[in-house]
């Protein structure tokens, strides 16, 4: 296994246990996040952030160019904590505590911030040739209180692991996933399908951005896992769900899974993020 | 020639003068004959009159029976019209059936005669027995029905039973089927292209919107388990139910979930209330069915009238 990539040093590498800070937060948090560059690939392009004073996680997966992708996925990283951070500071921050998941702002301030990442990537690409066309796929999770909000864009996954349960809650924007709405192929076909590293929206490809952002009311035993398609195309939800729930601990998984997908042959660069809600 | 006559002599008792009167045999003859011929005629008339009298009281007699059969021929008519009218109805279950279930019926392709009453049968007969046939059916016409029904009878019949034959192996599929109506309002925009409320784009609607007043409480359609409950982009508040075999079906815009990501559900179970959270115009249940991730129009699985 390789070390972290470098582009990945502003985020936390390797395994981080915190519990959650903020004295509003009922629920104690506990992460743990990894990346890796697989078995095919020389460089890494993912990055990932686990702030654990925001409880703030991003998984974001680079693409375009020599340098590009994971100039742009460092870029997202950065932007959105610095974006999120500044909400915090300002006059109407998004962090204070409501009732009612639908009443929260943190969804439109995630999103807010990963359209601002998205004008900060394309300007640096505009600004150097070697960087023209870069761009990253990101997923982010918020998790305040008993709510937990995603921002996502791309094919980058979040999941919600929950007893027996393991669901994706981002939808996939690639074109395999376009594919099987339309009813031209089935999901099998879809994961040996030669266009399943086609994504159809990109964080920073152009000016703005379509975000889609989701939140869910959390119980305590929650895990939430975020990775890139490193992990996703290399493992089933089952399989992924039973490498989390047998974990001797909690700060291993990153580890577990990141094997598991190396020993299925590591076909790009892996990085997870799983976050979990104590009780 | 000797006139043969005869002479009648009237003798009075008293002094009056005997009277005579000769009479003629060939007067005699005609006489006779004529009061033959009357007597003749006297008889044939008492016999023809017996017969008339006789045949008016068979007749009323049949005049009875003719009401009877009249009442009878109209309530079996009356009755053909329902069994049809629910073969109809069978036939519509049987489309939805195997709507749900994916089996073909070749023979369904075959077209057949009208079931449904026609114009003029329903007439209501009158009472008197002087009645025209009130409608256009004839017995006969009623006798091809008759068969046609029974013909069709008889398909529903094969139909059914190789439908049972699948649900027997499929007990738990029908089960995970979403074939009850989600909520009770009106269907304002059905599954298809429609005009975006929003942007007044044709774009295509992947779901059916059911208006109802806000709190209106949302129904599982069938059993499954819920794998999202939370808040997604333009949906709102959103459930999705995993309902195993690729289905799964999704409610947008509500007020409230009364389940949560990994509780199963039962057919008919109450699980949210109807809102207007999320891009949404007003409070309507937004209802998807997607099969292996497909959206497929709802209405194809709904088997409730």
């Amino acid at each position: 296994m390789s070390l972290p990539h470098p582009w990945a040093s502003h985020s936390i590498p390797g395994v981080s246990s915190t519990a959650g800070q903020t004295a509003a937060s009922r629920l104690k948090i506990i992460s743990a996040g990894l990346t890796d560059v697989g078995r095919k690939r020389n460089h890494n392009e993912d990055s990932f952030l686990i702030d654990d004073e925001l409880q703030l996680y991003v998984v974001a997966d680079g693409m375009g160019g020599h340098a590009g992708g994971g100039t742009a996925s460092r870029i997202a990283v950065e932007t959105i904590d610095k974006e999120m951070r500044r909400a915090r500071e300002g006059k109407d921050n998004p962090f204070l505590s409501v009732p009612n998941l639908q009443d929260s702002p943190i969804p439109e301030a995630l999103r807010t911030a990963v359209e601002r990442a998205c004008l900060a990537i394309f300007t640096a690409a505009q600004e150097d040739a070697r960087l023209s066309g870069m761009g990253t796929t990101v997923i982010s999770l918020v998790v305040r209180d008993e709510h937990a909000f995603f921002a996502h864009v791309g094919d980058s996954r979040a999941y919600l692991i929950r007893g027996d349960l393991i669901q994706q809650i981002s939808e996939d924007h690639s074109l395999v996933n376009e594919q099987i709405k339309a009813g031209m192929i089935t999901p099998e076909e879809a994961k040996h399908s030669r266009y399943k590293n086609i994504i159809t929206r990109s964080v920073g490809f152009e000016e703005e951005v379509q975000v889609d952002v989701m939140g869910l009311v959390s119980e305590p035993g929650d895990v939430f896992l975020l990775c890139s398609d490193g992990l996703a195309n290399m493992m089933e939800d089952r399989e992924i769900h039973e490498t989390v729930v047998n974990a001797r601990t909690f700060e291993e998984v990153p580890k577990r899974l990141i094997d598991f997908a190396n020993e299925r042959g590591g076909d790009d660069n892996i990085t997870v993020i799983v976050v979990r809600v104590e009780a | 020639m000797a006139k043969k006559s005869f002479t009648l002599m009237v003798i009075p008792d008293h002094d009056a003068p005997v009277k005579r009167y000769t009479i003629q045999r060939s007067f005699l003859t005609q006489v006779g004959m004529g009061l033959m011929l009357v007597v003749g005629l006297g008889v044939g008339a008492s016999v023809h009159y017996f017969q008339v009298a006789a045949d008016a009281s068979e007749n009323r007699i049949l005049r009875e029976e003719n009401l009877t059969l009249r009442s009878q021929l109209k309530s079996v008519r009356e009755r053909i019209e329902h069994i049809g009218s629910t073969l109809d109805r069978v036939e519509r279950f049987d489309q939805k059936l195997r709507a749900v279930t994916l089996l073909s019926d070749p023979q369904r392709n075959l077209a057949m005669g009208p079931t449904e009453p026609e114009a003029g049968t329903t007439a209501p007969a009158t009472d008197t027995q002087f009645t025209q046939l009130t409608s256009t059916e004839t017995p006969k016409a009623l006798m091809g029905r008759l068969d046609r029904l029974s013909a069709e009878a008889t398909r529903q019949e094969q139909s059914l039973q190789e439908l049972q034959a699948y649900f027997q192996d499929q007990k738990s599929l029908l089960a995970s089927t979403p074939s009850i109506w989600p909520a009770r309002g009106w269907v304002t925009s059905d599954f298809g292209s429609r005009l975006d409320p929003y942007t007044a784009d044709r774009v295509m609607h992947g779901g059916m919107d059911i208006a109802a007043p806000h709190g209106k409480e949302v129904y599982a359609p069938s059993d499954g388990t819920v794998v999202f409950a939370g808040l997604e982009g333009g949906y709102g508040n959103v459930l999705v139910i995993d309902h195993g075999y690729g289905i799964k079906t999704r409610y947008g815009h509500l007020s409230k979930m009364l389940v949560k990501a990994g509780d199963k559900v039962k057919r008919g179970m109450h699980i949210a209330a109807v809102g207007n959270t999320g891009r949404s115009t007003g409070p309507h249940l937004h209802y998807e069915v997607r099969v292996n991730g497909i959206g497929q129009n709802p209405r194809k699985f709904i088997l409730e009238e």
